[in-house]
Parts: structure tokens; sequence; C-alpha cells
């Protein structure tokens, strides 16, 4: 039987994707659960499984194309016989990170509905004047409503109403025009995510300085003695910020449109630098995880973020990112905080410095510059530098990170 | 060692039963804990015991007023103590309906008070003196609420009351003072003054109801004074003496000190959330001026510990505290369609007579936006069917952004005003525009077509006024 294969739905936000592989040719059989083609999305390259034994007939939709999330790109034989039909969107979407459920319910869920093109947008009454009042496109808003219907408090607060050009408007002086190029799919939504982020996020910043002298002297005692695993600074500074996060529960939630959301786990965003743009996988459960392990995922994660291999749940969650510049050469950096998440620490590199003492005489030290931008929405001042300072401390006395 | 629960409720009432039925329909491993009565408060002493003797209340009232209607009665004798009884029937017959759903979804019910263990464990301490400990992944504590008391008034349960004095009274007593105008104190004046007792109702704030919209207290009061029910609002309780025969207590009022004598006085002066004993400190949750901190999903600051309803503070209401536990399990079940409303609309009821019921914002809250409004009011005088059932009185007002057309509140004086309100609710929920309300269709003759006309009010073009 023959069906059509569609751009899936790979997270909640995802409205568009780029085709950027096909892993098995027309006329090639498959196995269920078998990778066939990839998918490149907001900031993930995902490889998409077959849903059932195959073969590729055909493929309708060019490589590099960016598509609309349902979109056909082949079609394929299920080795069925039957009528045709539409190759359902996998429902892979990746939800917020759900509290701990206890078991899975029996009762069938209720996943909201993913909008296929042509499908209709369930819109309160309210949401849907406001939408038009603001000229907001309904079809660009995750619905929190029963069965995905979209409420009043799911619009963006600003709309995006384009400001009227005044045709006569003073003659400006003539300036030399650069070349002009449209911005990439992943491009123009990391630039949208970016802007909401540092608009609707009320940023506080919180810098200090870490004496890292015992840690880079445990890191090397600890890379001398065995091969097994190559412990870098940052791994410290992942563990340190997941045992701050387990220790300090109220720092671990998030601003949603619905509420403020408490965080389950202590899991630990690591923005890593790829061609493709900044990458942040999510390293789950850090507060817990011993350092071996720990650095282990952190390298794995590291490496698929490179390769463009993340999965889209990988970069779901968490409420912090840990976004190391040390190796760059900058005393501190103060970034934008990740869109759904609540707190960025950004990592300046460690400088020699000299300190009076006790005595005023100088000290030498090691210092590493740290600045925690913080949501003022979810945490207030004293509570964020609580947590920082709990995060400088593990980082001076770093022994206590080798134990989970 | 105890067997392991997915989910263990402390406490039987409106909030954790309804809590526990829904954690056993998704199949978790439930345990309720239960200190006194199945159906809590709600059921064995507050909503559902009153409302038998308010009906008692407004079927006497309709006696004596069955000469307007063409029919000659004779006035009726009271049987006090059967009156009560029937209260305390009705409560004793959903107590048991309870008890049976519970064991039919499965759900392991313990007599007992449950406290928290240091070691998190929870502690259950039945009547006899044995002690059961439990392991559970989740707690949810729906503790409720029990009356505060006035230090100069303690309840007595003789001269001083507080409802549960109230609901199992031995007689009708001749005068009867009411410390309190809040939803429980002007229903318990609407019953004793109805049923004969000399009411004076006694309010702190400067009106009736205090928490509504001022129109709607205003409208009671007129309506409770007609009926001979004496108010003073604006008072502050100076000394208080309890006798052996009565109560006699000062009065500060505006203007000046007043002193007033009753055989009885009811203490209705606010709710205080059952937090002791629980062993909190045991856990995580944070809890300030006796009420546990927790969202509307019952989100404490504890993980694995919960709270809902009374114990989690204001609008301390049944409903709520139903739908409250309701989100609460099902977030604890990774049930995530959708996202529980961080406010959901919370209708609240009145049942004195006049009856009253309102949803979402107050006129003043509403002006307190800074956005233009618009604002309808609808006369029940102008009611059809409220003229033909000779109970013409009230209205309906809906507040309304002017921009938007959002529904920010609606309020309903007036006969069954609390079987009417869910029409706003459900607006309101569904976010529906005055536009959406006026397009709707509502059955000719009924009471509910003063919800449209209120609208349309609202609007500037009401038809009926």
């Amino acid at each position: 039987m023959r069906r059509e294969l569609l751009v899936p739905k790979l997270g909640l936000t995802m409205a568009e994707g780029t085709l950027v592989e096909w892993m098995v040719k027309p006329g090639d059989a498959f196995r269920a659960d078998q990778s066939i083609f990839v998918i490149e999305s907001e900031k993930a390259a995902t490889e998409i499984p077959a849903e059932a034994d195959g073969t590729l007939l055909e493929i309708s939709a060019e490589l590099g194309a960016t598509l609309a999330v349902g979109a056909v790109i082949g079609f394929w034989d299920d080795l069925a016989t039957g009528a045709s039909e539409a190759l359902p969107v996998p429902a892979t979407a990746v939800a917020g990170t759900p509290p701990a459920p206890v078991a899975p319910p029996a009762a069938a869920s209720t996943q909201p509905a993913l909008r296929a093109p042509g499908e209709r947008v369930l819109a309160t009454p309210l949401a849907r004047r406001l939408a038009q009042a603001r000229g907001i496109d309904l079809n660009t808003v995750e619905g929190s409503g029963p069965r995905g219907r979209i409420r009043a408090g799911d619009l963006p607060t600003d709309g995006h109403k384009p400001a009227a050009v005044s045709p006569s408007a003073s003659v400006a002086p003539p300036v030399a025009s650069g070349a002009l190029r449209t911005p990439t799919a992943t491009e123009q939504t990391i630039a949208r995510r970016l802007v909401t982020a540092k608009q609707e996020i009320p940023h506080f910043y919180l810098s200090v300085e870490a004496e890292v002298s015992a840690l880079q002297k445990l890191r090397s005692e600890l890379n001398a003695a065995q091969a097994d695993v190559r412990f870098t600074l940052n791994h410290f500074i992942l563990a340190a910020v997941g045992r701050a996060l387990a220790q300090m529960p109220e720092v671990n939630r998030v601003w949603t449109a619905d509420g403020i959301l408490s965080l389950p786990t202590a899991d630990v965003g690591m923005a890593v630098h790829t061609e493709r743009g900044l990458m942040v996988p999510v390293l789950r459960d850090v507060g817990r995880q011993p350092l071996a392990p720990l650095a282990r995922d952190a390298a794995s994660a590291a490496a698929r973020a490179q390769a463009g291999r993340l999965g889209a749940t990988e970069m779901a969650g968490g409420a912090i990112t840990v976004s190391n510049a040390g190796m760059h050469d900058v005393t501190y950096m103060t970034s934008i905080i990740n869109p759904g998440q609540a707190m960025i620490l950004g990592i300046g590199s460690v400088r020699s410095v000299f300190r009076p003492d006790d005595h005023d005489q100088p000290a030498l030290r090691r210092e590493m510059g740290m600045v925690l931008s913080a949501d003022h929405r979810v945490l207030d001042g004293v509570t964020a530098l609580q947590f920082l300072k709990r995060i400088v401390a593990a980082l001076e006395r770093p022994l206590g990170l080798l134990v989970a | 060692m105890e067997k392991l629960f997915d989910v263990l409720v402390i406490g039987g009432g409106p909030g954790g039963y309804v809590a526990a039925l829904r954690a056993a329909q998704l199949k978790l491993r439930t345990a309720l804990v239960e200190c006194e009565h199945l159906g809590g408060i709600c059921l064995n002493w507050g909503c559902i015991p009153t409302k038998s003797l308010l009906h008692t209340a407004d079927t006497l009232r309709r006696i004596r007023h069955a000469d307007s209607l063409g029919l000659r009665v004779t006035e009726p004798t009271i049987d006090f103590p059967r009156v009560m009884a029937r209260s305390r029937d009705v409560a004793q017959r959903l107590n048991r309906g309870v008890a049976q759903l519970l064991r039919k979804a499965g759900v392991t019910v313990l007599d007992g008070r449950a406290s928290f263990a240091a070691d998190r464990s929870v502690q259950v301490r039945a009547a006899d003196g044995s002690n059961r400990s439990l392991q559970a992944r989740h707690t949810i504590v729906a503790t409720g609420a029990h009356s505060r008391a006035l230090p100069a008034l303690p309840f007595d349960g003789e001269q001083v009351w507080s409802y549960r004095d109230a609901l199992a009274a031995g007689a009708l007593p001749k005068s009867l003072l009411v410390i309190g105008a809040g939803a429980i104190g002007m229903e318990f004046a609407s019953f004793y003054a109805t049923l004969g007792s000399t009411v004076t109702v006694v309010e702190a704030q400067a009106r009736v109801l205090p928490t509504g919209d001022a129109d709607v207290s205003d409208f009671v009061a007129k309506a409770f004074a007609r009926d001979g029910i004496g108010l003073r609002t604006g008072a502050r309780l100076e000394r208080a003496e309890v006798y052996a025969h009565g109560v006699q207590v000062t009065l500060q009022t505006g203007s000046g000190t007043e002193m007033l004598e009753a055989e009885r006085v009811l203490v209705a002066v606010g709710l205080a959330g059952n937090t002791d004993g629980l062993g909190l400190q045991h856990t995580q949750v944070q809890v300030e001026r006796g009420l546990i901190v927790a969202d509307a999903s019952g989100t404490t600051r504890d993980p694995s510990v919960h709270a809902i309803g009374d114990v989690t503070g204001a609008p301390m209401l049944a409903h709520r505290a139903s739908h409250q536990g309701l989100a609460c399990v099902e977030r604890i079940a990774g049930l995530h369609g959708h996202v529980p409303s961080p406010s959901p609309l919370i209708p609240s009821c009145v049942y004195s007579h006049p009856q009253s019921a309102s949803v979402g914002l107050t006129e003043e809250e509403a002006r307190a936006l800074d956005r233009p409004l618009r604002v309808g009011r609808f006369p029940l005088e102008a009611s059809g069917k409220a003229i033909a059932i000779g109970e013409a009185s009230g209205f309906v007002k809906t507040i309304f952004d002017a921009d938007t057309g959002a529904l920010l509140g609606a309020h309903i004086v007036g006969p069954d005003a609390p079987e009417l309100i869910h029409g706003f609710t459900l607006a309101g929920t569904l976010e529906a525009t005055e536009a959406d309300l006026m397009e709707t269709v509502f059955p000719h003759p009924t009471l509910s077509e003063a919800l449209h006309e209120s609208v349309l009010a609202a609007f500037g073009r009401p038809l009926h006024i």
C-alpha cells in the first residue's frame, strides 16, 4: 500500500524543518525503527525512524528544502494491501519534563493533537480576538488548553505589528549597501527565540570569582591517575551546578505561560559551540550523578552536538545552562538565558591575579570569572546569590564533588 | 515493612477523597487517612447539612408567603429537633456514600491521625492508640481548616457556638448574635432568623460579605434588614461576658459603644489551616501563617509532599479543593495533555436569603486593573420568570474588559443564584467574549435569561429594561 512520508513534529515549538539527508534510496527496503531520513529542526538534526517495515518508493522533496511540519517528502510501500493513507506524523513530541510520574497511567493519555497543515486551529474566542487585534498568526502559537486549545494566556504578550513606514520620511544620505542574504531556517529560529528570550525574560546578573587553584590541581591529579576519563574543568562546573541545584530545589524552576514549573530532577544544560551554531544538550539528574559518568555523558553529548546528531528530547528541559567560554580568553561573559530555562552561567577564563591576603600582602590566586544571568520572575537576587555561592564553594573546595 | 503506596492522601474531605478517587482511577496504589468523618467538614458539618437547614427555612418562608399565590395556609409549627435531625441524617447518608465510593475504587482507607516522621514515613495513630507506619511516593496533605476562635469568646458549645454547635442545637435560641458576616455567618443568621430567633450580625469590616462585590453586599444587607435581622458593620468586639443564660458583648462602632445581649453567640470570624501535629517540620513544605504554600495543582516546596484545599488558604471552598485535588493527582501521574490553568475560575456561593453567587473579579478589583470596563446590571424585577414565581428581587451584574470583551466578573443575587452562576463560570473558563454570550440562546421563561440581559446591558443594548 502506497503511503505518504511526512515531516514529523519534533518539539512543541517546531513549525518547520529542513530535510538534510536521505539514509535510504528509492527502491531500498527498510525495517521498522531503521533511520530513513534526517530532519534539522530549530537546533537539532534528528534521524527519523521508520514506522514499520517497508520500501521507499519515491522522494518528492529536495535536500535542503525547508518544509512545514506535515509536508509530504516522499512515498513508501508498507507491504500491506489496501487503500492508501497518510503516515501519521510520529508523536515524538517533546513535552516539558513531566514531574516524576509515579506510574504510566492506564487511561489514554491526552497528548495535544499535532497540527497538520489545514487542520483546524483550536483557540478560545478571546484568544482569537486578541490574536487578530495584535496581528498574531495562531498557527505559530502552542495551545496549553484541553486538546491543545490556544488560550489567551498562550499568546505572546507583545504583538509584532510592523510599524507603518511613512513615505514622506526625511531623505537619508546615501549609504553604501552591503550584501543581503536570507537567513536560514535555523538562523531565523534562533534569532526569533533569542529576541523573545531577551525581551520577555527580565534578566538580572550576578558576577563572582572562584579561586580554582585547588580545582586545577585536583583535575591534574585525577587525569594523571587514570586514563579512563579525561576530566575537564567544565565537568567539575557542571557537577557543582547540579549539586547546588539538588540542594536548593526552590531554584530549580522555570517560568511557563501557565505558571512556575518546579522541575523534579537537577538537569543541567551544557552549551556546545558547533558549526551549525550553539547547541545545548541537557544532562539529566546531574545533582546525583557521580563525576566519572557525568564526564562521560558530557563528552558524549558534546560529540553528538558537534556531529549534529542530538535528538530533540536531549535538548529539552532543565532550568540552567552552563556556557563555558574559558578557552577563548575572556574575563566575564554575560549570557542570554536559553528560552524555556531560568538561568545561564557564563564561565570566563582562569586568570592569575595578585590579591591582598589577610595581612595585606599580595597573594597569587587563580581566579575564574562567573556571571549568572537569572530570570527575575522565578528568582530573587538573594536566592540566586545563595545558589551561586554554593557553586563557588563547591569549586573552591572541590573534593566534595568527588562524592555524589 | 508496610506496602508502598503511590499516593497517600491525608484527609477525607472534598479535596482528599476526590483526589483519592482520581488517583485510583489512574491505577495508582492509593491510601487515604481520615481522623474523623469521610467527606470532611463540607459533607458532615458544612455545605451539606447547612443546605438541609436552609431548605427548611426556604420552605417555611414559602408557606408563609403562600397567601400571595392564592393559597390559604395557617402558620406551620416548627419541630426544631426534627429539623436538626434531618440535617444530620442527610450528612450521614452522604458520609456512607463516600465510604462506598472509596471502597469500590479500591482505595485503602485508614482511620486515625497522620503525621510525617523524621524518616519521611507517615505514621497513622488510630483512636485506640495503635500506630501504623506507611510509605508513599507522594503524600497529599488535605487536612482542611478549623474555626478561628476569638480570645474574648472561646468556644464552649453552650453559649458560645462554632458552626458545629449551630448545626446541632438542641433548641431554637430566642436570640442569636452572629460574629462575622462572611458566608457561614450570613447563612446561619438567615436560617435562625427565619425560624424565629432574634438575630444580630456583627462584622468588623464596613460591609456584609466583605470579600464579594459591594453591590451584592448592599443588596443583601438591605434584604436582611427588611427581614428584621440586625446588622452592625464596622463594629469591633470590645468586651464579652458569658453568663449561664446568655452572652453580653460591647461593640465599638463608628458612632460609639453599644451593648448587645443574646442567648447564644455564633463566632464565624474565619478559618485557620489544620497544620499542627502533622510533622511538617520533617518535610520541606513552607508553612506561612498556619497555611501550606502551594500552587493551583498543589505543588509545594517538597517534591514528594503536595497540599490541596483549605490547608493551602483562600478561597476555602469545597469545589476548589476538589479541583485542586484532581489537578494535583494528574500532575503526580504525569498526565500532561494540557497544563491546568494556574488560576481556575472558582465560583463562590452564599445560600442565605437572598442567595448570591459570584465568579471572577468584583467591580472594585476590576477597576484596579486600570482598564476600560463595561458593567451591565439587570434587575430581576424585569424577569418574567422571577415575577411568575413571586421572587422578583435581585440582579445579575457582569463586568467586561471594554477593549477585549473578556468577561472579568459576574455577580448574581436572587433565587437559585448558586445554580445559575455556572453559566458564567463556563463562559469564563472557555474564554467566551461578550459576542459569544450574546449569541447564546437562553430558554424562556427562565431566570437564566437575566444572565443574557445583563451581558446585553453591559454593552448598552438590553431588551427588557
